[in-house]
């Protein structure tokens, strides 16, 4: 039974992992907007405190969004966090971050 | 490990394929000693999530698997009625927020994501049998299982700073009575006493916490009782923010004067505190010992005790996983997510956990419905204020590796502009930018 367990679990694991080729894989964009969320909220928020200090990232075109990104990225924008945030991530990266958002389907609460 | 081309790739996903319908037979409850509406639940082929622990891990991953796919059923067992954040308790002892601010009920995460929430304990995690049992009986079949159970203390590694004790000398590292308790003794404390606040060696919940407590309090005593005094007698040489920590109080509090408000005594200085002597308000260190007005100690940490008595801790007293899963490396079946979690070089934070939560629920859907787990990747903000309009904070951006590990992105994260750079920074924005991060975190987790 132990061993049966482990033999299915490694066949699990090289079949439904990415495979390895790439020595860094592209990050799923959908998870990384899921951490985006943690500070912008999935929807706009009303604060009592702050209202609006995070910018919702609703409704903005692609567009805005990668450029924002880049310019944080290559610090040619001062943020706060932001600079240090968009350097954890690949253009390619930020670029399918931005397609997410833009979707209309896939940012909502 | 090896590279796999690309007919090896599909030659192993089509024998998983025919693995995973394998493994779904082998998992099935085994007829005979299993209870008749339980494989009838099964028959009906409803997937069952369970979730221990309805703090910042467990509610946000309950909510997005919901998100991810409304088939499967989750049930979140939290003993408490509502959950109040450890997050931003400090801020109530400076009066930046009201106790009741830091509650957060289960009802939007039940009438807005169908979340089944069940008010009982946890007593025994069976993993054979894969059901939970708890306190008033109940009796839960789950497919996969998610154990967010938080932290508990090394009781009497101060020797003298028990359970029992903790009831009069709060360490208000799990937010609710404690907070209140601490929060009631600092206000009738004379002008002109001194607090002690004793943080843990590492690793501890909310590494920047204790630092962020003693500039809140400095905060209160500066306008209230002007008189009095901080000492932090450290169990360790440095911690999370220091320098701009440090920076904040020579501003604010005259740290590093003859006048300082806080005084911070590292194990260097043998700040380390050893014993507790409640009667006599008095803590032994390395250096000696001193009496105090108000007594914070902070104990020694490990993973929630369910993590415990379920198997699922190591060595260290904390919980071992896969990183792209968050699935336990000593029980199958069963994810660990949060503080009790070993998370590579994810801190044990709020927003670590809500992060954690995310990836872990995207792989158990994944896993679940026999889809390939997504490549995962965290984020870590963590924003600390030294006065109400004087916020800093430390982000990092987390991927993993082929060999599992988690490892900080190079040349991403860090902390805040350090005023020694010469310029002013964003000390104000992070202020505003740390309440507001509050409110759109809770509302992500709870709402």
């Amino acid at each position: 039974m132990q061993l049966r367990w482990v033999k299915t679990a490694s066949l699990l694991f090289m079949g439904f992992y990415q495979p390895l080729a790439m020595a860094v894989e592209f990050s799923d964009p959908e998870i990384i907007v899921h951490n985006c969320y943690g500070c912008h909220g999935a929807k706009a928020q009303k604060s009592p405190v702050a209202k609006g200090a995070v910018p919702s990232l609703q409704a903005l075109p692609a567009s805005y969004i990668i450029e924002s990104l880049t310019d944080f990225k290559y610090d040619k924008r001062e943020g706060t966090i932001m600079n240090r945030i968009a350097k954890g991530y690949t253009e390619g990266e930020l670029s399918a971050v931005a397609s997410y958002l833009a979707a209309p389907t896939n940012n909502k609460p | 490990m090896r590279i796999l081309n690309r007919r090896e790739f599909l030659k192993y996903s089509l024998t998983a394929g025919a693995a995973m319908a394998l493994s779904a037979c082998e998992n099935m409850p085994e007829q005979s000693n299993q209870p008749l509406s339980q494989n009838t639940e099964h028959a009906k082929g409803r997937r069952k999530v369970v979730i221990i622990g309805g703090g910042v891990g467990g509610a946000t991953a309950a909510k997005y698997i919901r998100k991810a796919d409304a088939r499967i059923e989750v049930t979140l067992i939290e003993p408490k009625i509502s959950y109040t954040t450890c997050f931003g308790s400090n801020w109530v002892v400076a009066g930046i927020k009201d106790f009741a601010g830091l509650e957060h009920s289960y009802q939007d995460l039940r009438e807005k994501y169908g979340v089944k929430i069940l008010h009982d304990s946890v007593t025994q995690i069976d993993p054979d049998k894969r059901k939970v049992i708890t306190q008033d009986g109940r009796n839960l079949y789950f497919e996969r299982l998610i154990v967010s159970p938080g932290i508990d203390f090394h009781w009497n590694e101060i020797v003298g700073y028990t359970e029992e004790v903790s009831y009069e000398f709060p360490h208000a590292w799990q937010a609710g009575e404690q907070t209140k308790l601490l929060i009631r003794q600092l206000h009738a404390m004379r002008n002109g006493g001194t607090v002690i606040i004793a943080p843990p060696r590492d690793p501890f919940r909310c590494p920047p916490g204790p630092y962020e407590r003693a500039s809140m309090i400095a905060h209160y005593l500066k306008q209230h009782k002007p008189r009095s005094k901080i000492l932090i007698l450290d169990a360790k040489d440095s911690f999370s923010k220091r320098t701009l920590f440090l920076q904040g109080w020579e501003k604010t509090y005259g740290y590093g004067t003859d006048h300082a408000m806080i005084e911070w005594i590292p194990a260097a200085q043998d700040g380390r505190v050893l014993q507790f002597d409640p009667i006599n308000k008095t803590v032994y260190a390395e250096f000696g010992k001193q009496k105090a007005d108000v007594i914070n100690i902070i104990p020694a940490q490990k993973a929630g005790q369910i993590a415990h008595s379920a198997g699922l801790t190591d060595e260290t007293g904390w919980c071992p996983v896969h990183h792209r899963t968050w699935e336990s490396s000593k029980i199958p079946h069963v994810h660990v997510i949060g503080d009790a979690s070993i998370a590579g070089g994810l801190p044990k934070s709020g927003y670590a956990a809500n992060s954690e939560a995310k990836v872990c629920a995207l792989a158990v859907v994944a896993l679940m419905n026999g889809q390939q787990v997504r490549v995962p990747s965290w984020i870590n903000t963590c924003y600390s204020l030294v006065t109400p309009l004087y916020g800093i904070s430390v982000a990092m951006v987390y991927k993993v590796n082929e060999k599992d590990e988690i490892y900080a992105v190079d040349g991403a994260g860090g902390v805040s502009q350090s005023d020694y750079d010469g310029v002013a920074g964003n000390k104000l924005a992070e202020a505003i930018y740390a309440k507001n991060w509050y409110e759109n975190i809770t509302a992500d987790i709870f709402h």
